[in-house]
C-alpha cells in the first residue's frame, strides 16, 4: 500500500522535476523583476539608496499625462512603436515565403550557401551593423564616394544616416536584412516535417511546383505561422532598443524612438528612473491587453486559442 | 520524428525568448554589480620595485610591496581602460600601481554608468568628479573623509587654503573630501596665459593669401572661411577640408543641456552657458532660450556657416577623435579653444607663416575667467570603500601629482625626451617636445614604449595648474610661458600677427587694451544639487535642446531654423523649463555675488 502510493508519487515528482528548471527561470527572470516596479512610487535618484528615497505615490504616473507636450511625446513614441511593430508583423510572412522558395532550390550547395549568408547577419551585434552602415553611408563612405567622386552623379554627398524621412522603412529594411534567414529556420524545419507522400500524390495528379506550394506547403506551414504570429503580438511593444539606439541621431529621433528606447533614455537620465519604471509598467499592461485580444480573435476565427 | 524536432525547436525558441525578455525587464531593475578593482586586483602580488617615494617632499612612504590596480571614475578622461605607456610605467615603477580609468565620456552613456555605479555603492577607488557630483556622493557616503591624513602630505598642503575653502561647502563642512583641480598660488584674479580660452582662430597663411580682410562681424568670418575652403578644398594629402568641423559626443555633459560646440562659442560674445542659463561677463544672467542671448546667436552662426557650405557634413555624427584628427591634418580652417592650437600649431609651421592665430572680430566681447586659483570645478576624491592601506597609496599618488616632479611630468613629460635642463636650470623643449601634440613621438622601449600621446597621462586633469610656478625652475609648469618657448615661438606668424594688430604682444593684450575683454574672477563653489524633479526636467530638456540644436544647424532655410527653435522652446516649456531656469538662476546667484565681491 505505502509502496504503491510512493511509486506513483515519485513518478509525478519526477515529472515535476523536469519542469523545475524552467519554472525557476520564469520566476527569476519574469516575476522577480516585478519587484522593481516599486521604484515607480518613490522619488528615487542615485546615488541615494531606495530606502532613503521619499514615497510619492502615483506622482510619476500623473507626471506622464499632466502636460500636453509630454503626452504628445508619449503619443509619438507609441505611434513609432505601433507602426514599426505593425510593419514587422504585417510582413512576418516574408520569412515563410523565403523558406518555401529556398526549399525549392535543388542545388544543395547553393541552397546551403544562401541559407548561411542570410542567417549570418543575425549573429552580428547591432553596434557592428551600425559601424558597417556608417562606413557605407557616411558623407565620404563607400556609396557617397562612388556617387560623387567616381561616377559624378551628384554634386553633394547624400547624408543617408541623418535623413529624417523614411525612417520606419529603412529601419524595417535593416531589421529584415538581419533577421530574415534566422526567422526562416523555423519554417525550414516545419517544411521538412511535411509528409513526402502528399507531394508525391500531388505530382501523380499532375500538380505543378507552384500548385504544390500553394496547396500543400503553405497550408502545412500556417499553424506554425500563426503560433509565431501570436507570440509576436505578445511582444508587440517590445521591439527592442539596440537597433534604434545605435541608429538614432538628432535628425531621426522623432520617428525612431520606440517605447523600449524611450524607457531606456528616461531611466539613464538622472532622476528619470521612477518615471521610466512607470512607463514600462504601462507597457506591460498594454502588452497583456494585446495578448488577450489576439487570443480572442484566434478563438473566433480559428476556433482554437493558444492561452 | 520530424514533428518532434519541430516541437523541440519551438520549445527551445519559446524558452529562449522568455529568458531573453526576462533579461530585458531585469536589466532595468537589477543593478549590474560593479567590478571592485581593489579586492580582486590587490591579491595579485608582484615583486615590488625599489621604493622611491614622492621625491621632492617628505610625504609618508607607503608600502609598495603589493601591486595595486586602482579604478578611477573620471569625468574628464577621453580614454577608458588601463593607463599604459610611458606614464603608466612611471606609476608602476614609482608606486607599483596601475590605474584603470572608467570614463563616462567614453562609455557612450555616462549618466547610466554613473547611476549604476553609485547605486552599487562603489563608484571607484579614486574619483574625479564635477563639484556637484562630489557633493551628492559625499551625502550618500561614497567618498572617504581624508581630513586626518591630508596634513601629512606637503605638496597637497601647499594648497590648503583652496582645499579647505572648497570643502567648507561640502557635506556638513567638517570633513575634507575633495581636492580641487588646476589650483595655483598666483592670486585669485590673475590671468597668466597668452591666449584666451575661446576665440576664432584661423590659419594665418590662408588668411594672408586672402589679403587679410578686416573682420567686423561673424558674417565676415564666414566669408573668409568660405574663401579659404574655395581656395583649398583639400588638405596636403588630398582629403576634403572644411571651413569648420563639429562633433557631438561632448554634448550635454554634467549640468549642461546644450551642445558643447555652441557653448564654446558663446564666450566670443560675453556669455558662458551654465545649465539652462547664460551668465554674462557683466554679471547678468538670462535664460538660454532668450533670442538676444549668445546661444541663439552662435547657433545661428553655425546655421549661416552651413548655408555657406563650410560646415563638415559629418559634424552631427562624428566624435571628438574624428574632429581632432581633422584639426591635426589641417582639414578644418576654424578652431576656437586655445588648447586646440596644440593640434594645429608648432614652431616649424609658425616659421612658415602657417600657424592658426586668434582673430579678434570687431564686435566681439570675450568672456574669460581668471586662472582657476580656487579650482576648476572638478575635484579628486577617494572612494569610501578603500582600506586604509590603499587610501595611503592613493594619497601618496595624489601628493606626487601636486609635487614639482609630478606636475612637470603631467604638464610636460619626461626629461630627455620632451625637455632638457639647461645650465641655468631652466627647461627647454626638445624638437619632439614641440611636436608632441601634432605628430607621433615614439618612446624607447625601456621607458614604456609606444607613442607619446597614447602613453600620456589619460587622467586629463591636474591638481596643479600649468600656470603655477615651478619652484625648481622659477618658471611655470606649462611650457607656453617658458623663456625658451617664447623665444622659439617668436616665429614669422607671430611677428606678422603683431604687426597687423598694432604691435600688441599677444591676443590677451590686444583684447584687454581694446576693451574687448574683461576678466571675470574665477570661483570654485559647490553649488546646489538637482532635486529629482529638476534633474528630470533637465534630462528631458537636454535631449530636446541638443536634438533641436543639431537640426537647426542643418536646417534648409531660415524659416525652418526659426520653426525648429520655436518648436524647441514650446517643447522645453512643456518639460518644466520655467522651473529649471528659476532653479538655475538661484543656483548660480552665489557665483554672481562672489564675482561681484571679488571685482
Amino acid at each position: 500500500m505505502f509502496k504503491k502510493i510512493d511509486k506513483k508519487k515519485w513518478y509525478s515528482i519526477k515529472l515535476f522535476l523536469f519542469i523545475v528548471p524552467f519554472l525557476v527561470l520564469v520566476v527569476l527572470f519574469s516575476y522577480y523583476p516585478l519587484y522593481g516596479w516599486m521604484y515607480a512610487f518613490y522619488d528615487y535618484k542615485p546615488p541615494k539608496p531606495l530606502s532613503e528615497a521619499p514615497f510619492v505615490g502615483v506622482k510619476w504616473f500623473k507626471f506622464m499625462v499632466e502636460n500636453p507636450v509630454r503626452v504628445e511625446q508619449l503619443k509619438q513614441v507609441l505611434i513609432n512603436t505601433f507602426v514599426m511593430s505593425g510593419i514587422t508583423l504585417s510582413t512576418s510572412w516574408i520569412p515563410m515565403l523565403f523558406a518555401v522558395f529556398m526549399n525549392e532550390l535543388h542545388r544543395v550547395r547553393f541552397r546551403k550557401f544562401v541559407q548561411t549568408v542570410t542567417t549570418l547577419p543575425n549573429f552580428i551585434s547591432w553596434v557592428l551593423v551600425y559601424s558597417v552602415a556608417y562606413n557605407i553611408f557616411n558623407s565620404d563612405g563607400m556609396v557617397n564616394s562612388l556617387l560623387v567622386d567616381k561616377w559624378h552623379l551628384i554634386q553633394e554627398p547624400i547624408l543617408f544616416l541623418q535623413d529624417s524621412s523614411h525612417v520606419w522603412l529603412t529601419q524595417w529594411l535593416w531589421l529584415t536584412w538581419k533577421n530574415l534567414g534566422w526567422a526562416a529556420i523555423m519554417y525550414i524545419a516545419a517544411i521538412s516535417s511535411i509528409d513526402e507522400e502528399l507531394f508525391q500524390a500531388a505530382k501523380v495528379d499532375g500538380a505543378t511546383r507552384m500548385q504544390q506550394i500553394r496547396y500543400i506547403t503553405i497550408p502545412s506551414l500556417l499553424p506554425t505561422f500563426f503560433v509565431l504570429l501570436m507570440m509576436n503580438i505578445g511582444n508587440f511593444l517590445s521591439n527592442g532598443m539596440e537597433q534604434y539606439y545605435v541608429f538614432q541621431n538628432a535628425f531621426n529621433k522623432e520617428y525612431i524612438q520606440v517605447l523600449d528606447l524611450y524607457v531606456y533614455t528616461l531611466s539613464t537620465v538622472k532622476g528619470g528612473y521612477p518615471l521610466s519604471v512607470a512607463v514600462s509598467m504601462l507597457k506591460s499592461v498594454v502588452s497583456v491587453i494585446l495578448l488577450v485580444v489576439a487570443n480572442g480573435i484566434s478563438k473566433l476565427t480559428r476556433g482554437e486559442s493558444f492561452l | 520524428m520530424k514533428k518532434r524536432i519541430l516541437a523541440t525547436v519551438l520549445a527551445t525558441v519559446l524558452t529562449c525568448s522568455m529568458v531573453l525578455s526576462g533579461c530585458g525587464g531585469g536589466s532595468g531593475t537589477t543593478d549590474q554589480p560593479a567590478t571592485n578593482g581593489t579586492d580582486d586586483a590587490a591579491t595579485t602580488t608582484d615583486t615590488a620595485p625599489a621604493d622611491t617615494s614622492g621625491g621632492d617632499a617628505a610625504a609618508p612612504a607607503a608600502n609598495h610591496d603589493e601591486a595595486l590596480t586602482l579604478e578611477m571614475y573620471n569625468v574628464a578622461a577621453n580614454y577608458q581602460g588601463e593607463q599604459t605607456g610611458w606614464f603608466g610605467k612611471i606609476l608602476k615603477d614609482k608606486f607599483n600601481i596601475t590605474i584603470n580609468i572608467i570614463a563616462p565620456q567614453v562609455s557612450g552613456d555616462g549618466e547610466g554608468l554613473y547611476a549604476t555605479r553609485t547605486a552599487s555603492g562603489n563608484l571607484g577607488d579614486m574619483v574625479l568628479l564635477d563639484n556637484g557630483l562630489l557633493q551628492e556622493c559625499v551625502e550618500s557616503g561614497l567618498i572617504a573623509d581624508i581630513s586626518a591624513e591630508i596634513k601629512n602630505y606637503p605638496n597637497l598642503m601647499k594648497y590648503w587654503e583652496q582645499i579647505e575653502k572648497f570643502n567648507k561647502g561640502i557635506g556638513d563642512g567638517t570633513g575634507i573630501y575633495g581636492i580641487p583641480t588646476e589650483m595655483n598660488t598666483n592670486g585669485p584674479t590673475a590671468y597668466m596665459a597668452e591666449t584666451v580660452s575661446s576665440m576664432p582662430r584661423i590659419p594665418w597663411d590662408f588668411y594672408t593669401e586672402l589679403g587679410r580682410p578686416e573682420l567686423n562681424t561673424l558674417d565676415d568670418l564666414i566669408n573668409v572661411l568660405a574663401e579659404m575652403q574655395k581656395a583649398h578644398p583639400e588638405n596636403a594629402d588630398g582629403k576634403k577640408a572644411y571651413g569648420m568641423t563639429l562633433w557631438k559626443d561632448w554634448d550635454g555633459g554634467g549640468e549642461q543641456v546644450t551642445i558643447e560646440n555652441v557653448n564654446q562659442l558663446t564666450k566670443w560674445y560675453g556669455q558662458e552657458v551654465n545649465g539652462s542659463v547664460l551668465i554674462g561677463s557683466d554679471n547678468t544672467i538670462m535664460p538660454l532660450t532668450d533670442k538676444n542671448g549668445a546661444y541663439y546667436k552662435m547657433l545661428k552662426f553655425f546655421y549661416d556657416a552651413n548655408q555657406a557650405g563650410i560646415v563638415d557634413p559629418d559634424s552631427a555624427t562624428q566624435e571628438w577623435g574624428d574632429a581632432c584628427d581633422k584639426m591635426q591634418t589641417k582639414r578644418t580652417y576654424l578652431v576656437w579653444n586655445n588648447w586646440m592650437l596644440g593640434f594645429t600649431n608648432n614652431p616649424e609651421r609658425g616659421e612658415a607663416g602657417a600657424n592658426y592665430m586668434g582673430m579678434p572680430i570687431k564686435d566681439m566681447q570675450v568672456f574669460q575667467t581668471s586662472d582657476y586659483y580656487y579650482g576648476s570645478g572638478r575635484v579628486f576624491g577617494i572612494g569610501s570603500g578603500v582600506s586604509d592601506d590603499v587610501k595611503a597609496r592613493i594619497l601618496e599618488y595624489y601628493d606626487w601629482l601636486a609635487s614639482p616632479e609630478g606636475a612637470t611630468t603631467q604638464h610636460i613629460g619626461t626629461e630627455g625626451i620632451i625637455y632638457t635642463v639647461g645650465e641655468d636650470g631652466k627647461y627647454t623643449l626638445t624638437e619632439d617636445g614641440y611636436n608632441r601634440f601634432n605628430s607621433e613621438i615614439m618612446i624607447p622601449e625601456d621607458q614604456g614604449g609606444g607613442n607619446w600621446t597614447d602613453g600620456n597621462n589619460q587622467v586629463n586633469q591636474w591638481i596643479v595648474a600649468s600656470v603655477e610656478t615651478n619652484p625648481v625652475t622659477g618658471e611655470t609648469y606649462g611650457s607656453d610661458l617658458w623663456a625658451s618657448y617664447l623665444e622659439k615661438n617668436n616665429t614669422k606668424t607671430a611677428k606678422e600677427w603683431r604687426e597687423l594688430y598694432d604691435g600688441k604682444q599677444n591676443e590677451v593684450e590686444y583684447l584687454k587694451d581694446t576693451g574687448m575683454m574683461n576678466i571675470v574672477p574665477s570661483l570654485n563653489l559647490s553649488l546646489a544639487v538637482d532635486t529629482s524633479d529638476i534633474s528630470m526636467s533637465r534630462g528631458s530638456c537636454r535631449s530636446i535642446i541638443c536634438d533641436a540644436s543639431w537640426q537647426a544647424i542643418f536646417a534648409k532655410s531660415e524659416a525652418e531654423f526659426d520653426a525648429i527653435w520655436d518648436d524647441m522652446v514650446t517643447k522645453v516649456e512643456g518639460n518644466g523649463w520655467a522651473d529649471l531656469v528659476a532653479y538655475d538662476t538661484a543656483k548660480y546667484q552665489p557665483v554672481i555675488d562672489g564675482r561681484k565681491a571679488a571685482q
